[in-house]
């Protein structure tokens, strides 16, 4: 299994991560430009680290004697540039480098939709379809670390659900360890529980992916996400009801629905608030929250709320607060539209 | 044409290929390196390379023949291991040919290394592709149009070569003798008919040359344009 212990510097300023035993499959998170890329290009041998050691398995890759070369670490790399060979066709780039049975690969084109592909130029392909050949390209070198760099970024949603599941599934199967870096807190969720926190001139963090993401998003003003579970209630078609808790709740639905958990993304600046159930209203999610805490400045009023054991601030207008007067602990309804909220995995 | 005439085009072409074909030997890893190299060094080695461009055929020339002289060390060491002189020698036309050309040949070849896109080669190490394969399966394919355009006009430019030629080499006919020295030997007994016609070849083949060595920088992708620093 991985684990480091780097100082690498990046744009005046530095970033220490503590020595970490990484789970097999990990996420890598936290504001752009603080150096996420720049880590795994250092993990890959690609740029050195100014000091530190990083350890694979029992082996030594780098410390102040060793630095293994890239070609010598058992590890791929995908980019969020794919840089496939321009001068080879599809077929080439994959198996110029490929170390898996034609079995495996077979499973791997059919898996990654490339065999209509095989024998297209690379540089012929658009930026989704370049992107699926380098990771089939990367996962036919059949290595012992994948580092996952916006790996789905140029593929549209749907098909970038299947290729996580399929992949994660390929990694588990073949005990790939796996470090993915991705801005979309759902495929980060679903990748892997936990996630490695890097934020600027601060120690990295590992934990529960669920908590950490939904921490920072909320800080953040980003997307939260819901862990939920399908509810027996029944939906027009391409959608469904969900409960986590207590609550219900209505999203839009494309997925076959086998598993046991399920990942809602939502922004808590699309959530309106009511003092009580509303009756004859279009919001189809109404959930019961608590009020913990209320934060007026002059130009808007922060509710932070309690639902189902997640915690997050909803923006309102002071306005709007001037209006209902909320109170610490009050109960609170959460309206947010169901439009508004998508189940991807 | 005459069989002097004739025999001055052969030598030339001759005089061209095995010029062209050592400078790509030698000039290969020496472009390769400097397009990847981050030593200070480099620039020492590149302004070197780059010499030739700038200096009179003339200078180059006259240093090649006070270094082939036989009684000088360079001198010496080729009549021992030979038995000839370099200088007024087919040999010593190569040698000379070879620095005098080496520009036209490296540095080409080094645009093209170096306009290869860094994530692709990036992507070859990570693919634990060793060494060798790295650079036979990527990197000389990617620079395969610098390669063309090297040959042309290393090619071509040994092709059109005098005064290095001259000074090293003289004017012994089916030895030393080459296009241009032929040319330039019409010219002095007035011979204007036979001196346009070598004129015509040379002024064709330069044509031809720069039409491929321009069609080829051209016709760049994603790996981009082969520059040629003149």
């Amino acid at each position: 299994m991985l684990s480091f212990n780097l100082e690498y510097l990046r744009d005046n300023f530095s970033l220490t991560i503590e020595p970490t035993q990484l789970p097999l499959l990990c996420g890598v998170f936290g504001p752009s430009g603080v150096g996420k890329t720049t880590l795994l290009r250092v993990l890959a041998g690609l740029e050195p680290p100014r000091n530190g050691d990083i350890f694979f398995a029992s082996q030594t890759w780098f410390n102040r004697n060793t630095n293994l070369s890239s070609h010598q670490r058992p590890l791929a790399f995908v980019t969020q540039g794919s840089y496939l060979f321009p001068h080879l066709s599809v077929k080439q780039n994959i198996q110029l480098s490929s170390r898996i049975n034609a079995a495996d690969l077979d499973y791997l084109l059919k898996l990654f939709d490339l065999e209509p592909l095989l024998d297209k130029k690379a540089d012929q392909l658009s930026g989704g379809q370049a992107q699926r050949v380098a990771l089939v390209r990367a996962l036919a070198t059949k290595p012992k670390l994948l580092l996952l760099d916006e790996p789905l970024s140029a593929i549209d949603r749907g098909s970038a659900t299947k290729l996580l599941k399929g992949l994660k599934a390929w990694l588990i199967k073949h005990n790939i360890a796996s470090l993915m870096v991705s801005h979309n807190p759902e495929d980060l969720i679903f990748f892997s529980d936990k996630v490695l926190l890097v934020e600027l001139n601060k120690t990295c963090e590992l934990g529960d992916s669920l908590q950490l993401i939904n921490r920072f998003n909320d800080q953040h003003k980003q997307t939260l996400v819901l862990k939920v579970a399908l509810a027996e209630r029944k939906a027009d078609l391409g959608w469904r009801w969900f409960k986590f808790g207590e609550q219900h709740l209505l999203a839009e639905s494309a997925n076959d629905l086998s598993e046991d958990t399920h990942l809602v993304g939502f922004k808590p600046s699309n959530i309106v608030i009511a003092k009580s159930f509303v009756e004859n209203c279009s919001a189809q999610n109404q959930w019961l929250a608590k009020v913990l805490a209320i934060t007026v400045t002059e130009l808007s009023c922060l509710i932070e709320v309690e639902l189902e054991g997640l915690t997050f601030s909803v923006p309102i207008s002071p306005s709007a607060q001037q209006a209902l007067s909320l109170q610490v602990n009050q109960s609170v309804y959460l309206l947010h539209k169901a439009v508004k909220l998508h189940n991807q995995f | 044409m005459t069989d002097a005439e004739i025999q001055a085009i052969v030598l030339s072409i001759k005089l061209a290929s095995l010029s062209c074909f050592i400078l790509l030997l030698v000039g290969t890893p020496l472009a390769w390196w400097l397009a990847r190299s981050e030593r200070k060094i480099k620039h020492v080695i590149e302004a070197i390379v780059a010499l030739p461009i700038v200096l009179p055929p003339t200078v180059l020339g006259f240093y090649l023949l006070i270094s082939f002289a036989p009684n000088s060390i360079m001198g010496q060491w080729w009549l021992t291991l030979t038995g000839s002189q370099l200088a007024f020698s087919f040999s010593g036309l190569v040698f000379a040919s070879c620095l005098y050309s080496l520009p036209f040949v490296v540095q080409p070849i080094q645009s093209a290394f170096k306009q290869i896109e860094p994530g692709v080669l990036d992507a070859a190490k990570v693919l634990r592709m060793p060494r060798w394969k790295q650079l036979l399966a990527v990197e000389l394919p990617l620079a395969k149009n610098g390669f063309i355009v090297a040959m042309v006009l290393g090619f071509a430019h040994t092709l059109g070569e005098f005064g290095v030629v001259l000074m090293i080499g003289g004017n012994i006919p089916g030895e030393t003798q080459v296009i241009a020295i032929a040319l330039f030997d019409h010219v002095e007994s007035l011979n204007f008919a036979a001196a346009h016609r070598l004129a015509l070849v040379l002024l064709g083949f330069s044509f031809v040359a720069l039409l491929l060595t321009y069609t080829f920088s051209a016709s760049k992708k994603r790996v981009g344009s082969i520059g040629v620093k003149f």
